[in-house]
This record gives C-alpha cells, structure tokens and sequence, in this order.
C-alpha cells in the first residue's frame, strides 16, 4: 500500500476503526481483494498477494470486466462479466460465493473458492465488493484424480448414506446396468437395478446395510442384473466412520468375478472330462517319479495287472514286466528320465498272476513347469491282437513258397518274406531299402523292364509278366506281378510284389512242346509217307498194268500162233502162266481201285440207304443168280453219303456174304439202326463165319479169309469198305461165329466233316 | 478220192514207245487183213515232226488217222493231241486214243481235246485183233475223211 494512493488516503479519513480493520485485512491469513463497482481491485492484503505470486501494482488495475481474464465455472463454462461473484454481489447486495477457475493475460491460471461480501458507503449503497479467496487447485486435482478412478476403476463402487440411500455411483457400476446417474442416485441401495434379481435380494440387502450402518464389513459373492445379462459378483459393504467414530458413509463396491467363475467352472469339467476320459481309456496310464514310485495311474493299469491300487503304490514299474524284459525296460525308461526322449517299446505286462500280455508302451518324460524332470508318463497299448494278426501274417507271408514281399510305391523294397530272401541267399537287409529293380534277383536285362512296371503300377495298374531271376542255386524263372495297394483316399500306397516259380511248369512247358513238335513232325512224316503210299500204289497199279498185258497179250499170241507144235505139258504151263498173269491182274486192278477210294473231294448228297442196296443187287445180278442168293433188305433211312463210294462198301460186303455162303444158298439181310448223329448199317448173312482168329485182321490189305470157296478175290474189298466208313465220319466192325455167320457193322455220320475213324 | 479204195492204201501213224505194243498192233493189223500203210514213232516230239513232215519225215505223207498212246516219253499223248487238234493243218485227222489207262479223267479229259475216240488196249491179244478190226471198219472204212 502506497502512500501516495489518493482513494487510500480517503478512505483513511474515514475513521480510526477503519484503519484497524485495514490492518486486520493486510495480517488477514485469508486472501482477501476489494473490487471497486467498476470491478477494479482497489485493495489488497498480504496474504492475496503472496498467493496470487503478484504485487500490489500488478494486482491493482486488474479489473474483473478484463476481457484478457478469463473465468471459467467448475464444468468449463466461461462465465459473462455480468455473472461473476462481484457482478452478483453488486446486484444484489448480498453475499455470493463460487469456484473458478482462472486464466490471466500473464499465463498464470487458478483453480479459486471466491467469497464476496458486500461493503457499503456512507450512504449504504454497496459501491465495493470484499472477495475472499482459497486456492483450491489441490483440492480440485485430489478430486479430478479421485473421479478418475472412481469412475474408471473396473469395479462397481459407490457411495451412500447410513440408511441406504446412494450418493454417487460410478460409471462402470451405471454403464454395467444401462443407467443414468439420476435413476439410483438418491434411491435406496436394495431398490435399485442392479439388485432386482429375485424376491430375496433386496430384502437380504437391506439387512445389509443395516449391519454395514452398525459398524460390520459384510463381504459376500452375489449375483446381479446387468444390462448385458447377469453377472456374479465379489460384493462388500464397506462402513467409513467419521471422526466421532459413527458410520457417516457407507461404500458399497463389487467385483464382477463371473469370468472367473465360469473359468472356475470350466475347469472343474475339465478335470472331470479328463479323469473320467482317462479312466475310460482302454490303454493303462501311469505317472512315475525318477525312483519309480508311482505318482498316478489309471484304472485300467490296475484291471490289466491284476494288482490293487494300494499295491501299485508300494511297486516299482519293473515290477510290471517280465525278468527278462526288465533290462529292456529299465534302459529305456532311463532313456525317457535322463534324457528326455519319448520312447515306444514292445514289451509285455507281467500280471500278478504271472501271464505275459503283449504290450506297447510309451514314455514321455514328466516335467514341471521349469523343465524339472520329475519322472515318467506314459501309456501301455495292449497290442495282442496286433501281435497275433502278425504272428499269422509272418506265418503266411514267410512260409509261402511264393516270393512275395512289400514296395513302396516309389519301388523301394520295404518287406521280403524269407521264401524270397532264401532263395536269393541273401540277408533281409541286403535288399530292403533299394529299388526292387535294383535288388539282386533282377536280371541285368530285366532291370528296366521291372522299373517300368513299377512306373505303371504306381499309377494304379496290375503288371504281370514271366522273367527269369537269379538265385543262390541258379535262375528261375517266375510269374511275377506287381499289384497297387490303395488306401482310403484312392491313393497308391503300397505295391506287392509277388512271384511264383513256374521254372518246372515251364521246362514241362518246353519238353510238351518238344514232344508235340516231335509227334508233329512224326504226323507230318507219316502224312508224307502215306500219301507217298497211296501215290505209289496208284502209280503201281497202274504202271504195272502195262507189262502184265504184255505178258498175257503175247501168252495168248503163243497159245494162238503155236498151238500145234506144242505138246500137252507145254499148254499146261502156258495155262499157269495166264492163270497167274490173270491173278495178278485182279490184284492189281483191287489195289488201284483201293487207292482210288480219295477221301472226300465233293459234297455229300443225302442218299436213300436203299437205293444204293439195290445198285449194288444190280452190279452182282450174275453172282446172285448163279448162287441163288436171297437179299433181303429192310427200310434204311436216307445219309449224307458218297453214292460211289458207298455202293462199293455195301457191293463188297454183299459179295463177301455169297462167296462165304458155304454150301446153302446165301441168305444175307440188310438193315439199320438209327443213332442220333449216326447210322449203324448192318449186312447179315448166314454163312461160315470168320474165325475169332483172324477178325482183327480182316480189314487189312491183301487180307484173305481161309474160308474161300476157291478163288474169293484179292483180299482187298473190306479194306476198300474200311476206307470208306472212315471217309465217312464212321467205322467198320465185324461180328462173327465161325459157322453160325457173320455181321457187318457200318457206321455212317450224319455230319460227315472229318475224315477219321476207328476199326474195331 | 476215199480211203480205203483199194490201190489206194490209208497212211496210219502209230504213236506208241512200247516195242511189244508195236508188234502187236502190226500184227494185229496183218492178221486182220487191212492193207494199210502203218508207220511208228516213239515219242511225242517225233510224232509231232512226222504230222508236220519236219526234219527227216520231209517226205512221208502225211497220215489219215493217228493211233495215239498217252503214256509217252519227251512229250505226252495229251499234249501230242493238244497240238494237233490246234493246228489248222492237223485237226481233222482223226486221232483214235490207244492206253492201257482207264482212268476216267484220263478218259473226260481226252475227250475235252477233241480226241475222235479212245480205246482201252484189251489184254488178250485176241481183244487187240477185235479192237483193231473195229477201229479199221468204223473209222477207215465207214468213216468220210474230208478232204485234204
């Protein structure tokens, strides 16, 4: 305060007491400023100044209506010139007070509690305003950090009255319900939202408070109503006692615990899937530690071994498997303890009844959370069935005399039963892993032809193929096959190859083939020596014609021209010579004609059996007449025949029946049975018979019977009728009794095509 | 002028390799009393230079009738009767088949050469003598030759 200020030195003039009150001002521990009606600031005590950091100059002149000052209300709204707490108390005349906050052109800013108080002039009017002010920065940063975590905290929290009701809720306990402040505050906590679950809640909550209200802190989880959906909360009611001690406040907080109930839950059923999961499983489960105490097990372990639960507890896990599996065992569940590996062996469980049960067990070592190794965890697979399945495919697949094995379907080798592997003479592991064109069986040439098969099998093909192999002992020759195995998808996955030794079967094969080539060229040579035959005969007959008319010709000359110098003997001889020159003649004349009867060389015509009987009655009508001969002749039926040819066999075998007639008349009857596909002709006669001596010789050639009359013929007519029956698709047999008679039997094809036949 | 005439005799070609043949035809034709003038060739080719009057038969006359064997040597009676029958020289003299072959293609196919007869040689010579008397009364004596 300057001396020289004219309005203080008036206002010193007005009295002592307002000097004392002036001092009382300047000492005052409340910051204290007195604004002029104009809102300028005429006075000011120590304490203002030194809270403000300005001085006296600098606060004087500073006016209210300062449009550099800037006055913001507690929510940040400016407030006009005409509003402020000097404006108010100058309007009014009566005390105004409010917070603001204040910026100044100088930068500085506050957060001010302001007070005016009216000071009245001699005349009473108000023409100056006392302010009183604190500077509540402090306080309003405790708050602005208060709200923040009131109001961001992830609980629900709150604030009420002893009785119940609330004063303040924050945002995450409001925007858990879908509320605005004004629906609960001011409402009885058991009345709102939150709260209205069932019937019981708010009644329970309002006993409660009642007992938060005494003092007590109740803490209980319980479940509220959302705008989401229901939640599960850690609830508490926490009594805040003023300074006398008695509960002024209460603060209600919550904690949504719901997802770690839900986890809780979760995990509960999971635990319980897993047990019941693990005492579900077939397979025998067991935990160990590295002295082999059993830690844990599954039921099944104690069902497999037979054992109780108290007794696997006191076991040691070697204690499961045989004697002499133990050393098997222990070396691997060391391999799983020490080192960590997983490990799957084949073994078997030892029962405590002593039965052996193939198994297979898995290992995995048991670690804690900082990769302790605590033990051993593992898995026992009952695999007798499997075993079984391979003690009979080994059966099979080894004992097979066929080669047989498994490829991969790029053709590596993976299985060789050991029919294949011995007769290579070599170990297993000599040919799995290679390409099967590049094992040792494979010949050198057949390498490319097995990869190429191999090639065509891959893509789904069944190859088969002879080859010849090598052996220990020597080659073989095989029926070798490649067959595609697919799996579920279609697939090739596996290739069998199989072969079969056919080295006998083919060396049959050949020597079959030898013989039949041989019997061929045996048939071909016979062929040519019998048509050479035939072709003889014909040109022998023939040719030799020529000479014997010679012979006979000039024999006749002789006897005609020199009849008279002959004497008796001379003509005799002369006689036998004719006499033979003639028989040969006949002879000769048979054998052409035999050699003539061709096999057929045109169509046969369906010919009445009988009337080629009557053609051959006719050609013999002197014989027949001479003799006296009956031939009878039944109904014959009609056959594909040679007219010619037939009426020779049927004229041969008719003068056959009269020259053998004996001494009756020749009786001969025809007939014929019929046959399905055949015609069984039957000339019967009467006469001597044939002895049982000579009937297998009859149809040969040159044959003569002994029961001839005198001169019977050449012996070559039923040889001429064998002939015939066979080029007609039938045979010719005889059935005969010396002296009693003789049958003729001719069969005759009704579909004459070949050309052979038998002779009985 | 026909044949047969008396003073006049007919030119008879005998195609025939086998001597006893020969002898006997010869004889038969003596015993049978035909005067005619009977000459021999023993093989195909010969009998074919005869008809033509080739080589050394230039100055034999040609035959009126040709006794002809089939089974001949260098050239068969079958082509011997071939050629004649196509020659437009030769083919009317009658060519009578003389063969001890009865064979009936022999027979079919002789025929389908335009042969003017076939005869089977008898065996007896008494046949021969019969055979050569019909040949002579049918083809010699009945039979118009045309004329040359």
């Amino acid at each position: 305060m300057s001396e020289g200020d004219g309005r203080t030195q008036t206002a010193s003039e007005a009295s002592r007491g307002d000097l004392a009150a002036e001092q009382v001002l300047e000492i005052s521990p409340t910051p204290m400023v007195v604004v002029d009606a104009a809102g300028f600031v005429v006075q000011s005590n120590e304490r203002a100044r030194s809270e403000l950091g300005l001085q006296n100059d600098e606060l004087l002149g500073l006016s209210t209506r300062d449009t550099r000052v800037t006055i913001r209300d507690e929510d940040g709204n400016p407030v006009a010139s005409d509003e402020t707490v000097t404006a108010r108390v100058l309007q009014t005349g009566e005390r105004q007070e409010a917070t603001y906050h204040v910026d100044l052109p100088s930068g500085e800013e506050w957060w001010l509690s302001v007070e005016g108080a009216p000071v009245r002039g001699d005349d009473g009017t108000v023409d100056h305003v006392a302010i009183s002010f604190e500077d509540v920065g402090d306080r309003k940063e405790r708050e602005r950090r208060f709200d923040a975590v009131f109001n961001n905290t992830y609980q629900f929290t709150g604030l009420m009255e002893p009785d119940g009701t609330l004063i303040e809720a924050n945002e995450t306990a409001l925007a858990f319900g879908g509320l605005e402040p004004d629906d609960v505050i001011g409402e009885k906590l058991w009345d709102a939202y939150w709260f209205q679950t069932d019937d019981e809640t708010p009644a329970r909550l309002r006993e409660d408070v009642a007992r938060a209200a005494s003092g007590e802190f109740v803490r209980y989880e319980l479940e509220v109503r959302g705008a989401e959906g229901p939640a599960v909360i850690d609830f508490s009611l926490k009594p805040i006692r003023d300074e006398r001690g008695e509960v002024s406040l209460i603060v209600p907080e919550g904690r949504n615990i719901t997802d770690l109930k839900r986890r809780e839950e979760e995990l509960r059923e999971e635990r319980a899937f897993t047990e019941s999961m693990l005492s579900g499983l077939p397979d025998a489960l067991y935990a160990f530690d590295g002295s082999g105490n059993f830690l844990r097990w599954n039921s099944r372990l104690a069902e497999v071994t037979g054992y109780s639960d108290e007794e696997i507890a006191d076991l040691h896990p070697l204690d499961f498997v045989p004697d002499d599996e133990a050393t098997k065992i222990a070396e691997n569940i060391a391999a799983v303890v020490e080192s960590g590996e997983t490990v799957t062996v084949e073994s078997y469980f030892e029962t405590k009844t002593g039965e052996r049960i193939p198994y297979e067990f898995t290992g995995a070592p048991l670690i804690d959370q900082e990769d302790n190794a605590l033990g051993l965890v593992g898995i026992g697979r009952d695999i007798s069935d499997r075993k079984e399945r391979e003690r009979r495919f080994a059966a099979v697949f080894d004992n097979t005399y066929q080669f047989t094995g498994l490829m991969e379907p790029d053709g590596t080798l993976v299985e060789a039963n050991e029919t294949a592997v011995n007769f290579a003479g070599v170990d297993r592991e000599d040919v799995v892993g290679r390409h099967l064109a590049d094992t040792t069986w494979i010949t050198e040439e057949n390498r490319d032809r097995v990869r190429e098969a191999v090639d065509r099998c891959r893509e789904g093909e069944f190859v088969r193929f002879e080859m010849e192999i090598t052996g220990e002992d020597g080659p073989a020759v095989i029926d070798f096959s490649l067959k595609p195995v697919t799996d579920e998808t279609g697939a090739v996955s596996l290739l069998i190859p199989e072969g079969r030794d056919i080295t006998e079967l083919k060396e049959r094969e050949a020597e079959l083939a030898e013989k039949t080539a041989e019997l061929e060229r045996t048939v071909t040579q016979l062929e040519r020596t019998n048509a050479e035959l035939e072709q003889f005969a014909y040109v022998a007959s023939h040719d030799l014609q020529e000479p014997l008319r010679m012979i006979s010709s000039y024999l006749d000359l002789l006897e005609m021209e020199y009849r008279e110098v002959l004497d008796e003997e001379a003509e005799e001889y002369i006689d036998f010579a004719v006499d033979g020159a003639d028989r040969m003649r006949e002879m000769v004349d048979d054998l052409l004609a035999f050699s003539r009867v061709q096999t057929r060389d045109e169509e046969f015509e369906p010919t009445p059996l009988e009337d080629v009987v009557e053609d051959a009655k006719r050609n013999l009508t002197l014989a027949i007449e001479e003799t006296d001969a009956t031939v009878a002749c039944d109904d014959l039926p009609a056959v594909p025949v040679d007219t010619h040819q037939l009426r020779q066999l049927v004229q041969n075998l008719l003068e056959n029946a009269i020259n053998y007639a004996g001494d009756e008349p020749p009786r001969v009857h025809v007939s014929a049975e019929e046959h399905g596909d055949s015609v069984e002709l039957v000339v019967a006669d009467e006469g001597v018979g044939i002895p049982e001596e000579e009937q297998d010789r009859i149809f040969d050639i040159f044959m003569r019977g002994s029961g001839t009359a005198d001169e019977g013929g050449s012996g070559i007519g039923l040889a001429i009728c064998k002939r015939v029956a066979e080029n007609h698709g039938g045979r010719i047999w005889v059935d005969s009794e010396a002296g009693e008679g003789t049958e003729f039997h001719v069969t005759l094809s009704r579909h004459p095509q070949t050309t052979g036949g038998e002779t009985a | 002028m026909t044949p047969g005439d008396v003073g006049d005799p007919i030119e008879i070609l005998l195609v025939e390799d086998n001597p006893g043949d020969v002898r006997l035809t010869r004889k038969a034709f003596e015993d049978a009393g035909l005067v005619n003038n009977l000459h021999e060739v023993n093989d195909g080719v010969a009998a074919m230079e005869y008809l033509r009057q080739e080589g050394t038969y230039a100055d034999v006359d040609r035959p009126d009738m040709v006794l002809l064997d089939l089974n001949l040597p260098r050239k068969s009676g079958e082509e011997v009767l071939i050629d004649i029958k196509s020659d437009p020289d030769l083919k009317r003299i009658p060519v009578v088949i003389l063969t001890s072959s009865d064979a009936e293609e022999d027979m079919i196919k002789t025929y389908n050469e335009h042969a003017n007869a076939y005869l089977k040689k008898p065996v007896k010579f008494r046949g021969f003598l019969d055979v050569v008397q019909r040949v002579e009364g049918f083809w010699i004596s009945i039979v118009e030759f045309p004329p040359e």
